[in-house]
């Protein structure tokens, strides 16, 4: 008859009276009391005395103590009951050991909260939907060509096709790679580097997004007779602008051309990318502000990343023939680029969180989730450690509760009570943790990235489901650390506990293989943690050091004006080269020179190039230089000559290649006098005449595959009419007067023209910063993990010789030396040191291969590293089993046989 | 204890109280003193089995209580009727009636 929600109501009520026992208690007191008080009254109105009345109204009320247990437990659940009491029990029993509490509460709380934190990252970026009305129907397209490759961006021609033409899409949402631009909020104010957003008329639209003052982009921006319309972010409107509420309708700047304000976004709005740019535009008037690279009608011009939305029902499948059908139907009849760059088709991949889980992403995902895995795993060894002693400890006092009745399951569940609520307590200061250390280090993070990437848009803030994990995390640990404990100390021998006999404990327990256990889980897990951070701080100093055959420390590099590739101005163009020469002659300059890529900068494109009569291609690194490239980076010319000024003008078919580059390309003879090829698309090879050979060095991004050494071409004029070509000056003098001198001189050449400025290392600190953070991390984890383990390892010998100190009694009164007797103790607690570094060494390699393969390359930590941290381990670890055993052997063996 | 100042039947106090109850919400010595004076002291109700009564039901949600001042100005647990004890009630006097009229009949029966 009873229905599930009056069950439920029951038992809701049984539960708040379980848990409000004492006000319950309360309760039904003053009730009671009430009924005697009225009692006593009607028997005063019979004619007794008030005291007699009292006690007549006490008998017939009878014993209120029994009665009020009665009814109280009328009124609760047993089960829960008894949790509340077991609640408050641990607390008391936490608080009069405050040492373990803090250690238990502190090592578990980290590796929640690292747990937590690293969950947090993995929710913001691939779990979360990404913020926008009915995101599940968002998908990411690719263009596949007819050679194997990921995906690549398309062209503007293409997005119009699929646009127009798509059956299976609602919308389409292009996202071009534009550059930063310079902005000028008035004519009077200097240029600043800014980032747009380059997107459709409809994106605000169709993603649900209004404009907090003034009006979002629509589809008439998009036309190309349109005045050029951005709307500028929140955060942009009050940097630049002070929140002007007049902005609406204001002209700025940008790369010199005239642009209108028509609105600002509100702050709330993400969109489908996770940075905020400073302003949004048209892709047809980011192209008119120079900010999109090359031609917009040009086919193979392909910037654009493509998001867009299904129709209700279509599957990816679907959409994807469809696609692949209409984009290969528009490829050109004959593709210039060659066949096998012809287009196979699209790709659709599901898009319903910024990172979607691929394969890709599980793999970068993966290691770092064994590494913060195995933290708690450590720490969970360890409070099991930590339990089991203190269980042992309170061996007596169970056998007092079990002799006087107490049911195994009763005391199971007190003890486990014990071990929730120190991994509750440790899961919310876990979460706590964690929530810190994310928001802390990605504020840390995004703050020195440069402005020209936009600001983080994503919230870093934890979900419900991160909240979930924790107390999952906690509840689990405490099956892990709890509940072997648990059952060891409930099994014990009543007799002999009571006796509060050490030795014939010792002779009947035998030695906990569980507690073996813990110790080997434990060595295993910090030499892995130690290892990773070892490999990390090893990769570290070694990217530091890849600078090989240059010094970069003392270079600045210059970049005058935004331009997108193909948007120079020949104002702008002879800006540069006034900027050039005039930064030459500045005082403390040693070296200047122009370069297509500045070291550490970007990506260093490849070219496909070959010795003159070798049919096979290798892929090296380039880079177009003006001759005293050289002489700035304090790069060596081994061989041959550098290039000189009129190698650039005459486009002189020449290049210097590093030693490296030129071993792979002529293993027989010298470079120097060959002639290299270089394949260029839709042409016949370029062929250039080798005149020189530079030391190796180590230009690209710090894990750039640059095995094949470089080849370095002289900077063309077409270079300096479609690239930035970025000045580097080399000066021995402090950095910020000359980067002062510079910026002045940029003003007064061109005002249109932000003057972006930074040491060349600047680019490489930047990339190495994750990898910096990760380093620490791990390095303080595994540190603690050591303490800790030290800690438990300790605590087993120590256990392990009051165990045996009966035996070391009777060796020693048998004239065993100290030596003997000490060898006799460490051989057992030593092998399950090295029982543990062995395996922790099989961990570690998997985990260093793991990484090495798919997400960095990392310098291996080589035998001799993990030697070492092997020698380290096993050198603290017989320190810590020598000193409990020592203090065993200062035990009389007179003093230990008479209690026997 | 006797028989003459009879106790509650087993199984009644519930009903009783519930009964009592639907005339208004009342505390648990108001309770027992009408019990005791409709029954015209014949029905004893032990404060020992009235309060865990009480609070049983108000477990099953048979009855609410709240705290109130008495016109005496002393503050007193008031117990009141659900809809639920309303229906309860309804239940128990139906079972009760029949339990009676059975007991009637067979206490009335002629010797064959």
């Amino acid at each position: 008859m009873t229905s599930p929600t009056q069950t439920l109501t029951r038992a809701w009520r049984r539960l708040r009276s379980s848990v409000r026992r004492d006000a319950v208690a309360d309760d039904l007191n003053e009730e009671m009391q009430f009924h005697r008080d009225l009692l006593a009254r009607d028997y005063e109105a019979q004619g007794l005395s008030p005291a007699n009345a009292r006690a007549a109204a006490r008998r017939q009320f009878g014993n209120s103590l029994a009665l009020q247990e009665q009814a109280g437990d009328a009124a609760r659940l047993p089960l829960v009951d008894d949790f509340v009491h077991d609640v408050k029990f641990g607390f008391r029993l936490l608080g009069r050991s405050p040492l373990f509490a803090f250690v238990a509460i502190v090592a578990i709380g980290l590796a929640i909260g690292i747990n937590t934190g690293f969950l947090t990252l993995v929710d913001v970026f691939v779990w979360r939907p990404i913020p926008v009305p009915r995101s599940s129907e968002i998908v990411r397209l690719a263009l596949t060509l007819a050679k194997p490759g990921d995906g690549i961006a398309f062209s503007y021609p293409q997005i119009q096709t699929l646009a127009r033409q798509s059956s299976t899409l609602a919308e389409v949402f292009p996202l071009a790679r534009c550059s930063a631009v310079a902005f000028r909020a008035s004519p009077t104010q200097p240029a600043k580097p800014s980032k747009p957003m380059c997107v459709s008329g409809h994106y605000f639209q169709s993603l649900g997004a209004s404009a907090s003052i003034g009006r979002a982009l629509v589809a008439d921006d998009e036309r190309a007779d349109a005045t050029p319309a951005i709307v500028l972010s929140d955060r942009f409107w009050t940097r630049e602008f002070a929140r002007a509420p007049d902005i609406v309708g204001r002209d700025v700047l940008v790369n010199g051309a005239h642009a209108t304000v028509v609105g600002v976004i509100r702050d709330s709005f993400v969109g489908l990318l996770p940075l905020t740019p400073d302003f949004w535009a048209t892709i047809p008037t980011a192209y008119r502000l120079g900010a999109t690279p090359g031609r917009l009608d040009d086919e193979t011009n392909r910037f654009i990343d493509v998001r867009a939305r299904l129709k209700p029902g279509v599957t990816l499948a679907q959409a994807k023939a469809e696609l692949s059908a209409l984009l290969v139907e528009h490829d050109a009849p004959a593709n210039p680029l060659g066949d096998a760059n012809r287009i196979a088709g699209a790709n659709v991949i599901a898009n319903e969180s910024m990172l979607p889980m691929t394969w890709q992403t599980a793999l970068i995902v993966a290691p770092a989730l064994i590494v913060v895995v195995l933290v708690l795993v450590i720490a969970c060894a360890n409070l099991a450690n930590l339990m089991l002693s203190r269980a042992l400890a309170r061996q007596r006092e169970i056998a007092v509760r079990l002799s006087l009745g107490a049911s195994r399951p009763r005391l199971l569940r007190q003890l486990l009570t014990e071990s929730l609520v120190i991994a509750l307590l440790g899961a919310a200061l876990g979460f706590l943790v964690g929530r810190w250390t994310v928001l802390l280090v990605s504020r840390a993070y995004f703050a020195r990235l440069p402005a020209a990437f936009g600001t983080i848009a994503l919230d870093m803030h934890p979900s419900w489901r991160v909240v979930a994990y924790a107390v999952a995390l906690g509840i689990g640990s405490v099956l892990v650390f709890g509940l072997a404990p648990a059952l060891y100390a409930t099994s014990t021998d009543l007799v002999a506990s009571l006796k509060g006999d050490d030795s014939t404990f010792g002779t009947r327990v035998r030695r906990s293989r569980f507690r073996d256990m813990l110790v080997a889980v434990q060595v295993a897990g910090c030499f892995v943690l130690l290892v990773a951070a070892g490999t990390l701080t090893a990769s570290l100093r070694n990217m530091g050091q890849r600078i090989g055959g240059f010094r970069p420390d003392r270079v600045t590099v210059a970049a005058l004006g935004l331009t997108a590739v193909g948007h120079v101005s020949p104002t702008l163009e002879a800006a540069r080269a006034t900027f050039a020469t005039r930064a030459s002659h500045l005082a403390g300059v040693d070296a200047s020179a122009r370069a297509l890529f500045a070291p550490y900068g970007s990506w260093f494109p490849r070219l496909s190039v070959a010795a003159v009569n070798d049919e096979s291609y290798r892929h090296v690194q380039y880079n177009a230089i003006t001759p005293r490239y050289f002489d700035v980076m304090g790069q060596r010319i081994v061989q041959g000559r550098a290039f000189a000024a009129d190698d650039s003008a005459s486009d002189a078919h020449i290049a210097i290649v590093t030693e490296t580059a030129a071993r792979a390309l002529w293993p027989a003879s010298p470079a120097l006098g060959q002639t290299l090829r270089v394949a260029r698309a839709n042409q016949p090879d370029d062929l250039y005449r080798i005149v020189g050979v530079a030391a190796d060095a180590h230009e690209g991004m710090v894990w750039d595959n640059d095995d094949n050494g470089y080849v370095f071409l002289p900077a063309t004029p077409r270079d300096f009419a479609v690239y930035d070509m970025p000045l580097l000056v080399r000066s021995e003098g402090p950095a910020p007067p000359l980067q002062r001198n510079l910026l002045d001189i940029a003003r007064q050449i061109d005002p249109n023209a932000p003057l972006d400025v930074a040491p060349a290392l600047d680019g490489r600190d930047l990339m190495l910063t994750p990898v910096h953070y990760a380093a620490w991390i791990t390095s303080a984890v595994g540190l603690f993990g050591l303490g800790l383990a030290l800690i438990g390892l300790y605590g087993v010998v120590a256990f392990a010789v009051t165990q045996r100190r009966h035996e070391i009694a009777v060796h020693n009164a048998m004239g065993a030396g100290p030596t003997d007797v000490l060898r006799l103790v460490l051989r057992r607690e030593l092998r399950l040191v090295i029982i543990g570094l062995v395996a922790g060494l099989v961990m570690a390699t998997g985990e260093a291969a793991l990484i090495q393969a798919w997400v960095l390359p990392l310098t291996p930590l080589g035998v001799s590293g993990f030697a070492l941290l092997a020698a380290m381990l096993l050198v603290v670890a017989t320190t810590a089993a020598v000193v409990p055993a020592t203090g065993a052997l200062r035990v009389a063996p007179m003093e230990v046989l008479r209690r026997d | 204890m006797s028989a003459a100042k009879g106790d509650v039947l087993p199984g009644t106090l519930e009903m009783l109280t519930l009964k009592t109850l639907s005339l208004g919400a009342m505390h648990g010595y108001g309770i027992a003193q009408h019990i005791k004076r409709i029954s015209r002291d014949v029905l004893q109700v032990e404060e020992g089995s009235l309060y865990p009564a009480l609070q049983r039901m108000q477990a099953k949600g048979w009855v609410k209580s709240e705290w109130r001042q008495t016109p005496t100005k002393r503050r007193a647990r008031y117990y009141q009727l659900t809809t639920l004890g309303r229906k309860q009630l309804g239940v128990e006097e139906s079972s009760f009636s029949r339990v009676v009229e059975a007991i009637g009949r067979v206490m009335s029966a002629e010797e064959v």
